[in-house]
């Protein structure tokens, strides 16, 4: 004991260094290793929050540079060309205004297909749908009238604000006079509205130039079906509320 | 008279050889370690304390943010539906072809009061039979739907058809892709 003692006083200094160095060990295992790990972490939790912070920020910039009655405006005639749901009314009188417009007559009209009463979104797509990325409601319209109406109403389908598509025709000329009789299958659009908005996070889509040019030629097109002008078939925003009457239309 | 002490205890073990230079170094090795320890936890405490202080205030304008934008809510869901709609919009018009266009082609390929029937299948196959009068605008038919082949104003023109009658009229069924 008296050896060790004597030691000690010897090489005290040596002993407190050598304390020193695995105190200093220690604390940079225990201590500053983990703290410094902690500290990277908080580094990248805090660029993430800064991205976050900047894609909020820019979304909220975004949506108040917004005038929600421009958007009003142009989702209601987007809407009159391609509605929520399939509005057999605008449909009908859509091309019965066509029809009127070209100096033809409608012979007979009817819808083909199958689910027609099932709400828009139970409705499944068809192989036709999938291909073009939207729902149709096919339909057929025999028509007759003199060879220009019956060409007049044939370039004025595809061109009016209830967007239609000519699938299939069939005309027959008769050999004696004229008029023409034509049997038309059409394919008018129509997509239910989203119901939600996904996370407050989420990045806020933008107009394209090519979207601001599909509302442009959209405008541009002849509304033969006067109910859906001036956004007055414009269902109230969903969006963010919360339906009293969950079974209401 | 002066005394004379003698201390028989030994004061310190007999130090080896160099081992005070292994002392200095020793304790140099255990300042600095001892100051790198002290600076870097001074440092990376400071920089902890910065981070979760930024977090922490960038956690409220995020909080404040997100009620700014849900009281936003009404734009956003507009905005969202005329973005998914115009998409929408788009592909129909493209899927809409303009076959009013079809009407300059027929008369160039013969003349009106010849058409029997004009059909369009989903393939855009546009299938057509005709009444002529003679086997020459017969020829003549055929002879314009090749020019208009050439004119890029059709594709794949075809005759599915022909049949010479007794009046030595002519019934044939041709087809064709208008490229509209």
């Amino acid at each position: 004991m008296a050896r060790f003692e004597t030691l000690v006083r010897t090489y005290k200094n040596a002993f407190i260094s050598v304390a020193l160095i695995i105190f200093c060990v220690m604390a940079a295992f225990f201590a500053i290793i983990p703290a410094a790990r902690k500290t990277i972490e908080a580094f990248g939790e805090l660029k993430r929050m800064n991205e976050q912070t900047s894609i909020l920020q820019k979304k909220l910039d975004t949506l108040q540079s917004l005038s929600e009655d421009t958007l009003r405006h142009d989702l209601s005639t987007v809407l009159s060309a391609v509605p929520f749901d399939r509005s057999f009314a605008t449909l009908f009188e859509t091309v019965e205004g066509i029809a009127n417009r070209t100096g033809v007559s409608i012979t007979d009209m009817s819808i083909s297909g199958s689910a027609t009463l099932a709400t828009p979104s139970a409705s499944k797509l068809s192989a036709t749908d999938k291909k073009l990325g939207t729902r149709t409601i096919p339909f057929s319209v025999a028509v007759t009238g003199p060879l220009p109406s019956i060409e007049q109403f044939i370039t004025l389908v595809p061109g009016v604000r209830r967007l239609l598509r000519i699938r299939v025709f069939s005309i027959t000329f008769p050999k004696s006079e004229r008029p023409v009789s034509i049997m038309i299958d059409l394919d008018g659009f129509y997509e239910p509205l989203p119901t939600n908005i996904g996370a407050v996070k989420a990045t806020l889509p933008t107009l394209s130039e090519a979207d601001t040019n599909v509302i442009a030629r959209l405008v541009e097109m002849p509304l033969i079906a006067e109910r859906v002008e001036g956004g007055q078939s414009l269902p109230p925003p969903l969006i963010g509320k919360v339906k009293e009457d969950p079974f209401a239309p | 008279m002066s005394t004379l002490e003698i201390n028989l205890i030994q004061g310190d073990a007999k130090r080896f050889a160099g081992i005070t230079k292994i002392e200095e170094n020793l304790s140099r090795l255990a300042w600095i370690l001892l100051a790198s320890v002290f600076v870097l936890g001074v440092g990376i405490g400071s920089a902890y304390m910065y981070a979760s202080q930024s977090i922490a205030k960038l956690e409220s304008t995020n909080v404040a943010l997100s009620r700014d934008i849900n009281a936003q809510s009404v734009k956003e869901g507009l905005l969202l539906s005329l973005v998914e709609r115009t998409g929408i919009a788009q592909r129909a018009l493209a899927a809409a072809k303009p076959w009013g266009k079809l009407f300059r082609v027929l008369p160039q390929v013969a003349p009106e009061s010849s058409f029997r029937s004009v059909s369009i299948d989903e393939t855009s196959l546009v299938t057509t039979t005709l009444e002529l009068g003679s086997v020459d605008e017969a020829v003549t038919v055929v002879t314009n739907m090749m020019s208009l082949a050439n004119e890029k104003e059709l594709r794949s023109p075809q005759m599915l058809s022909f049949s010479l009658k007794e009046d030595e009229s002519v019934q044939m069924t041709v087809s064709f892709h208008p490229l509209l």
